[in-house]
């Protein structure tokens, strides 16, 4: 589709309304306190993963599960060091997220 | 025989003193007692109050203007306050005073950033709180030393001991995004060549003329501001301070290297008080609660007033004003 | 002589089938050990070493030593079973047999020696045996007294938390319950009736003859005594009492360097007594949050119904662990449930001790977010003239060990080696490390070079007079961490040092038997409050001697304890940075 010089991508907006959060739901119900992130980002400037390079983002995943959409973050980086959770200003367990992310996945499999 | 005081002020801040201040004009009979060698409080530190501009100093000789008729006690420790009917003894340094009325404007107490120990301060001497900024404006100094470089770079930490669990504090300080923006703008201004950088969490330019002071900082004075929470601070090479953080707008982590970093530290609840040996009731970030929707300096003992950023943060027109009306409260409750 | 009566015949049968059981068990796990296992049990069986593990046997399932250390009461309790059990079946057999003279009996006329041989007996030595009879039983039933007693007053007996057993825990219990009385009875009545017996049994024989007539109630009693027996026999593989004869065979597998991990995990899951010891200790029951301590734990994983939510809640602090009368590392056996191996060795590192000239220090990825430790240790180092490289100042390197708490050991390999590579890079000749978590990992895992935790090494610089301390008035209570104390065994000798330069007030559990801060990397399930609570309670019971200070060894044990305590916490670090003395 070539239109007045410019060639449009795939949709980049996200139809929120139609999204699937049910993953969100399950995750947030069993660790209530995901749903107080501040998205300040501590977390993930403190993570030494997300900082040698990997997609592995705290922040960005409990909004992408928030929100429904695909995870950019491949949980199986997390080095489960905890320092997340060190600075998080809201006292979130951080680390939880991939370790239920992965948990699931292993469950999918069997 | 033992004289009754109108009003026994604990606090000589701006809260105290503007209520002092307008109790005295109107003749009612003060005492001011003040924890400290001076009167003033925090504010008589600041360099420059915004928004009007006016130094501490001038801002609390401004509230001073009738406080000779007032009785001030400095470096003074309220060791009692005990109900006998219809008022109020007050023990002051071991000393009783009979009084009808006592308004508690204790202020508030700064934050403690050796709590922060990720954040280095204490152990390196480029990271200087909020106070220690006004204090070198104050003395007329340069604080942070920049003869190594002629392009130097200064960062300033928001939220440091305000909306952080880690410290037991859940409130907002309220005034620290308006200040944090000041402080960026006063760097600017006593080192033309630099470059400061604000880390915030949320901005609460919550006011008219703070929008404005944050559109001036982002327009005229090239103020860079990331969305992102410092994680920790490190000593790099050259003794340049090594900043961590992501800037969450862009989902990247980031990492800065700069010659100096303020923190911004947040305003903690002041220490107890106790009447009838009881503690007044307390919200619970530990600030002390009003007890009528309407009137905001009532508490549950009659004749007992609170005012100010005992209450909880407020900027210095807030606490002017809240002053302001527990002195009319006061002088109401005195003329019943 | 040879005699038979039906009424033994539940005691066989149980007593069959618990013997079945232990030997088809215990073949099992042999033959599922490696082969290097295997070889080592052969080569160990006939030396010295099975000579200690008896003694052992004696000592631990007998006498029950590490219990009496822990609390007297409950120590007598559990050696009147054990070892007056086994002395009434000792003795017994040295009757019958003296009795039998010299013909060979089948075992029940041994077990069931009053029944099958009534009355009064004259041989060599009659006289002295039957008294030790009923001595020995009046102990264990003494024993059993107390044990009645306990579940009711079980304050009194020094037990802080009860444990709740399962329904086949409480069926053998009862079973037990009945045997030694039903033993007393069915003896006094037959007594009664034929005479014979010792002070106990014969005393209350003739006290049952003068009653009436208790022919009647005899033969019923040795019935029921058989069946006791039976019923606890057969229960026994399904219970905690399992302990009993698996103990034996756990004690002698690592006198005999059995190091196969699956091994050892299996004999421990049988081998656990379900005594409750670990429950009173467990910050997690202290403060009701997650029933995983090992009394509950194992028994659900014998059961096959662990879950790995059985491990994630625990701090894995050791404490259970270092209480256990039975040396269970439960530990391990949460490890095996979360799919990775801890596999780190007790005590310090084992290379040939240096006050190395180089040294390569590793912050680890806590000890970054505490920067005053760093600078304590770089003032300390600098003052004793050492050079310092700082491996992760620029990088973040990672040990390894929180993935293998979590269960993800080749990744955990990976960033061990990628941090192992990047130490020899700088050549070292020590590395010193302010994390006790990274110390454990890295301990023993550098071929030639000695891995020493900074507390460990300060002391050292100070025995050699490398620096000079002195004495300030402060006081300090010392927080051991548990990764240091209980995990490297080095508990007393940061105390000395501290000891030199303020006044130390500690708590009563100190050393190894420290309290888990609550911080713990392993514990996963854990959320905020939760660790609130923990933390709370560790730093308002540190701060109960209202020292000046708390000093502790570790990063994390820092940062959470000062999250929660009013009164300031520092490091090891810290306070001999402070007191350092300036050399001219």
């Amino acid at each position: 589709m070539k239109q007045f010089g410019y060639t449009t991508l795939t949709k980049k907006s996200v139809n929120i309304y139609e999204t699937d959060t049910s993953l969100w739901k399950e995750l947030s119900a069993a660790n209530p306190e995901f749903k107080g992130c501040l998205s300040c980002g501590a977390c993930t400037a403190a993570c030494p993963i997300n900082n040698s390079g990997t997609t592995l983002n705290n922040r960005r995943t409990i909004i992408e599960l928030n929100r429904g959409m695909a995870i950019t973050s491949d949980a199986a980086n997390c080095q489960m060091c905890n320092r997340c959770s060190l600075v998080c200003p809201k006292g979130l367990n951080t680390r939880r997220i991939f370790f239920e992310l992965i948990r699931k996945r292993t469950e999918e499999k069997q | 025989m033992k004289e009754l005081n109108d009003a026994v002020i604990i606090g000589g801040g701006i809260a105290g003193l503007q209520c002092a201040n307008i109790l005295a004009r109107r003749g009612r009979k003060v005492v001011v007692v003040e924890r400290a060698d001076t009167i003033g409080g925090h504010v008589a530190q600041w360099h420059t109050c915004y928004p009007f501009g006016l130094t501490g100093k001038e801002l609390v000789d401004k509230l001073t203007t009738h406080l000779e008729l007032a009785e001030i006690i400095t470096n003074a420790e309220v060791d009692n306050i005990e109900r006998e009917r219809d008022k109020y003894a007050v023990t002051v340094n071991g000393k009783r005073h009979d009084t009808r009325t006592v308004l508690i404007a204790t202020g508030y107490n700064l934050f403690d950033a050796h709590i922060k120990e990720e954040l280095g301060y204490g152990v390196y001497p480029r990271v200087i709180t909020s106070v220690e900024l006004e204090n070198a404006w104050n003395n007329n100094t340069m604080p942070f030393d920049t003869s190594d470089t002629d392009a130097p770079r200064f960062a300033i930490v928001h939220c440091v001991g305000s909306r952080d669990l880690k410290c037991n504090v859940t409130h907002c300080s309220k005034v620290c995004c308006m200040a944090g923006i000041k402080a960026a703008k006063e760097l600017k201004q006593h080192y033309p060549t630099c470059q400061v950088t604000n880390y915030y969490m949320d901005l609460r330019m919550f006011d008219t003329s703070y929008e404005e002071l944050y559109h001036n900082a982002q327009t005229e004075f090239n103020v860079q501001f990331v969305r992102g929470r410092i994680s920790e601070i490190s000593l790099g090479n050259k003794g340049r301070l090594k900043l961590k953080s992501e800037d969450t707008l862009l989902g990247i982590p980031i990492v800065d290297r700069v010659h100096g970093v303020v923190l911004m530290i947040g305003m903690q609840p002041p220490a107890t008080i106790k009447v009838d040996n009881e503690d007044l009731a307390k919200n619970q970030n530990g600030f002390l609660l009003q007890s009528d929707p309407i009137n905001a300096n009532l508490t549950e003992h009659p004749g007992i007033f609170i005012a100010g950023a005992c209450k909880g943060p407020k900027t210095i027109t807030e606490t002017l004003a809240d002053a302001k009306a527990v002195a009319l409260a006061i002088d109401e409750y005195v003329t019943k | 002589m040879y005699k038979f009566d039906p009424f033994a015949i539940p005691f066989l049968i149980g007593f069959a089938f618990v013997i079945g059981w232990v030997i088809v068990r215990m073949i099992q796990i042999f033959i599922g050990m490696p082969k290097k296992d295997k070889k080592r049990v052969f080569v160990n069986i006939f030396t010295f070493k099975t000579v200690r593990g008896i003694g052992e046997i004696i000592s631990e399932v007998l006498i029950h030593h590490r219990i009496w250390r822990e609390n007297k009461l409950l120590g007598f309790m559990h050696m009147s079973f054990a070892l007056g059990w086994f002395l009434l079946i000792v003795t017994g057999w040295i009757e019958s047999s003296l009795r039998a003279n010299g013909e060979t009996l089948p075992i029940w006329q041994h077990i069931f020696y009053k029944y099958f041989f009534p009355g009064e007996h004259v041989f060599r030595l009659s006289d002295v045996i039957k008294q030790l009879m009923d001595l020995w039983l009046a102990v264990i039933l003494l024993g059993q007294l107390i044990a009645v007693l306990k579940r009711f007053f079980y304050r009194r007996a020094g037990i802080k938390i009860r444990t709740r057993h399962s329904r086949m825990n409480r069926i053998a219990l009862t079973a037990l319950w009945f045997i030694f009385p039903l033993r007393l009875l069915a003896e006094s009545c037959t007594a009664s009736l034929y005479g014979g017996g010792g002070f106990l049994t014969g005393s209350l024989g003739q006290l049952i003859a003068w009653i009436g007539d208790a022919s009647f109630i005899t033969y019923p009693m040795w019935w029921a005594y058989s069946i006791a027996l039976g019923v606890f026999f057969c229960v026994l593989p399904f219970s905690r009492y399992l302990h009993i004869p698996v103990e034996a065979f756990l004690i002698l597998a690592r006198r005999w360097r059995v190091s196969d991990i699956t091994t050892i995990n299996r004999l421990e899951t049988m081998a656990c007594s379900a005594c409750g010891m670990c429950l009173s200790d467990c910050p997690l029951a202290r403060n009701n949050i997650a029933g995983v301590q090992p009394v509950y734990f194992i028994e659900r994983l014998r059961d096959g119904k662990a879950t790995t939510d059985d491990a994630w809640k625990c701090l894995q602090c050791g404490r259970c662990q270092q209480i256990c009368p039975v040396r269970v590392h439960a530990n391990n056996l949460r490890q095996e449930l979360k799919g990775s191996t801890d596999r780190v060795e007790f005590g310090l590192d084992t290379h040939k001790r240096v006050l190395a000239k180089r040294v390569t220090l590793f912050s680890g990825c806590m000890g970054k977010l505490t920067p005053r430790t760093k600078a304590a240790m770089e003032k300390i180092l600098n003052a004793a003239g050492v050079e310092q490289t700082w491996i992760d100042e620029e990088r973040d390197l990672c040990c390894g060990r929180p993935l293998r708490f979590n269960g993800n050991q080749n990744t955990a390999n990976q960033k061990f080696n990628e941090l192992h590579d990047a130490i020899l890079e700088t050549r070292p000749d020590a590395i010193v490390t302010t994390c006790p978590i990274c110390f454990n990992m890295m301990k023993n895992r550098f071929e030639t070079i000695p891995v020493y935790h900074h507390t460990d090494y300060i002391r050292m610089l100070i025995e050699a007079k490398r620096i000079d301390l002195e004495r300030s008035e402060e006081t300090l209570t010392y927080h051991d961490p548990c990764e240091l104390s209980r995990q490297a065994e080095y508990a007393r000798q940061p105390l000395k040092v501290l000891n030199r330069v303020g006044t130390m007030l500690q708590p009563e559990e100190t050393g190894e038997k420290t309290r888990c801060c609550g911080g713990a990397v392993a514990a996963i399930g854990l959320n905020n409050s939760e660790r609130k609570t923990l933390a709370q309670e560790t730093a308002d019971y540190l701060s109960n001697r209202n020292a000046d200070k708390i000093v502790t060894a570790c990063p994390l044990c820092k940062k959470t304890i000062a999250q929660r305590s009013k009164r300031p916490v520092a490091d090891f670090a810290e306070i001999v940075a402070d007191a350092l003395v300036e050399r001219e």
